[in-house]
């Protein structure tokens, strides 16, 4: 197999249902190694990007390598050491928990052994014996998660895996997350929360209506739109003069909401801040810095690009 | 995607498919259903002969394969209707498809797990009566009896194909249970209008009436009339069936078969039929979006 930096790599996929484009000239390129969060909102086409990535979809145009290979010339292949979590999966009802695991395990040609293991990993042990037809959906869920961990794969493409989880197995799977990329597995997950995606990622791509938006790393990502901090002051009385002062100071991006004041600043900045409302002899009652967040940067990166898409179809 | 098969990965599926559908409460009910007609009918069959006593081998078919007719096929339009599409709905063929499995090894797993099914279904219904009518009334005629359940088993075969390669074909579960249930009512009307073609051809319905009433010999049909019975599926099985014993009797009435009409060609022609519906299976599904 051909060392490659990257395990996955699309080039120019496009995928369209009837009158729906649902992935529009998509280049995705995920390094080994990395938590790869793509993130959109529902609809972008981020299962028909997995779905086409694991060849379950055909694409009208454009090419996908897995660890530097084609799928369209090895399919089958190309597809071992991958484990995958599809969106609301259901398994078989009258098979029990370890049948449906050893089933996968044999798919796979790997050793049986270690199904209970990983059951006991996502807390279904006790259900071993039991039916998959009588679980409840988050029970399924952890199933489809234990069968994603079968064979210690490489690569692990989880289709907004927390989905239908509770809180406390929604962690213990970010958990597990976290520990396989500690081994080294990388991790490609779908979501369309933005916590998590920043809680784990190191990479982040963004879709809406099929189109990339950006790819790049969390951090520049969540830097993209407004790479400054916002502080926040709340003064006793007076704003409006505390604004002025400000202002005078040479910072622009101030925003008032009766007592509480926002502005834009470089962290280094910050203090410059506060003591120029203090030389201004403003009592301040309190303050606190919000740090940009992925999601101001990705509402502000889609609502830009609805802007640009409404001067194109504009009169 | 290649011609990639791997047995390992066929079995298991197999496996899986035998697993999860034997004990589909329906199939099971439908299977114990048709055991206990079985035996009624292997008892009760020669009622219209005046004894009411288990009947050899030759009078439990003849009295059977009708009911055998309508029952398989249901049993295997149940089985094989949802076999892709419910899955492909539910999202677990995506999780069987994202391991390195290629498309063949679902289709062919499929059908030896679920045509697997069937056997056990056939070697239940008829395999259990069989030995109480031998044990009773003599194994004479035993290996014919066992061709019989062989051919009752590609009887079924077809339909089962036919309705996986339904469930390939649609998008949706309604739309595979409707091609299943097509097939099937086209196979019990096939002969009706066989009938009809018949009579306004010219056929001579009087003396096919008396043959009726009194148990007489049929007037002899024109071979593009047999050749149509071929698609009659409901009543070409039980006449193979009763051609296995070497009776040209069917519901009472004496037939004059042409020489095509043997239980080898019907064997062979729903052979062929469950080969063509295999073959559609893999080339659909081999294209499909999931
Ligand atoms: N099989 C399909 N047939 C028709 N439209 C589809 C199909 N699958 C997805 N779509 C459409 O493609 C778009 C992208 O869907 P999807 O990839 O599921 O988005 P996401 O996973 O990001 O929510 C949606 O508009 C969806 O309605
Ligand atoms: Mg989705």
């Amino acid at each position: 197999m051909s060392e490659t930096q990257h395990i996955i790599k699309t080039s120019g996929l496009r995928k369209t249902f009837k009158q729906v484009r649902a992935v529009d000239d998509l280049s995705l390129t995920v390094n080994k190694g990395d938590i790869y969060g793509f993130l959109g909102p529902n609809g972008a086409g981020k299962t028909t990007t997995i779905k086409m990535i694991l060849d379950l979809v055909q694409p009208d145009g454009g090419d996908i390598w897995l660890n530097g290979i084609n799928i369209a010339e090895n399919g089958v292949s190309t597809r071992e050491g991958i484990g995958y979590l599809p969106e609301r999966a259901q398994f078989y009802q009258n098979l029990t928990a370890i049948q449906t695991m050893e089933f996968f395990a044999e798919l796979k040609g790997v050793d049986k052994a270690q199904c209970d293991e990983l059951l006991a990993k996502v807390g279904m042990d006790r259900w071993r014996d039991k039916k998959v037809g009588t679980f409840s959906k988050g029970m399924v869920q952890l199933v489809g998660v234990a069968q994603a961990l079968i064979g210690e794969p490489k690569l692990l493409i989880l289709d907004e895996p927390t989905s239908g989880l509770d809180p406390r197995w929604s962690r213990v799977l970010k958990d597990i997350i976290l520990e396989m990329n500690g081994k080294g597995t990388t991790i490609f997950f779908s979501s369309h929360l933005l916590s998590e995606v920043q809680e784990l990622c190191n990479r982040v791509a963004i879709l809406n209506q099929g189109h990339l938006i950006i790819e790049d790393t969390v951090a520049h990502v969540s830097g993209g739109m407004s790479n400054k901090p916002k502080l926040v002051i709340r003064v006793t009385d007076e704003p409006e003069k505390a604004v002025q002062a400000i202002k005078d100071a040479g910072f622009d991006e101030v925003e008032v909401h009766g007592n509480q004041i926002s502005v834009l600043v470089e962290s280094t900045d910050k203090s410059k801040i506060l003591q120029v409302l203090s030389e201004a002899q403003i009592s301040i009652e309190d303050f606190k810095t919000i740090e940009p967040s992925l999601e101001d940067a990705f509402m502000g990166y889609i609502g830009q690009e609805a802007i640009a898409g409404g001067v194109i179809n504009g009169p | 995607m290649g011609l990639e098969i791997n047995l390992n990965k066929v079995t298991a599926i197999a496996k899986k498919e035998f697993m999860d559908n034997w004990r589909n409460k329906w199939v099971l009910a439908l299977s114990g259903l048709f055991l206990i007609l079985v035996i009624a009918f292997s008892y009760f069959g020669g009622a219209s002969g005046g004894s009411v006593e288990f009947q050899g081998y030759a009078d439990t078919v003849a009295a059977m394969s009708t009911i055998a007719a309508m029952f398989l096929p249901i049993i295997a339009i149940m089985l094989g209707y949802g076999s892709v599409i419910s899955e492909r709905e539910n999202g677990s063929m995506g999780v069987v498809l994202g391991c390195p499995v290629s498309r063949y090894d679902v289709i062919i797993g499929k059908f030896v797990g679920l045509g697997a099914v069937l056997m056990a279904t056939i070697l239940l219904g008829f395999g259990i009566s069989g030995i109480i009518v031998g044990a009773i009334a003599g194994f004479e005629g035993g290996v014919e009896y066992f061709l019989f359940m062989m051919m009752t088993f590609i009887f079924a075969m077809f339909f089962l194909g036919f309705s996986i390669f339904m469930s390939t074909v649609a998008n949706k579960r309604s739309t595979a249970i409707a091609g299943g249930l097509i097939v099937f009512f086209s196979g019990m009307i096939a002969g009706m209008i066989l009938f009809g073609l018949w009579i306004a051809s010219g056929g001579d319905f009087g003396a096919m009436m008396d043959a009726a009433m009194t148990g007489g010999d049929m007037p002899s049909f024109p071979d593009w009339y047999w050749a149509g019975m071929f698609f009659s599926f409901m009543d070409i099985y039980p006449m193979g069936a009763m051609l296995l014993f070497n009776l040209t009797d069917f519901s009472g009435i004496s037939y004059a078969y042409p020489d095509f009409v043997t239980a080898t060609s019907i064997v062979g022609w729903f052979t062929i039929l469950t080969i063509l519906t295999f073959l559609g299976s893999l080339l659909t599904f081999d294209k499909k979006d999931l």
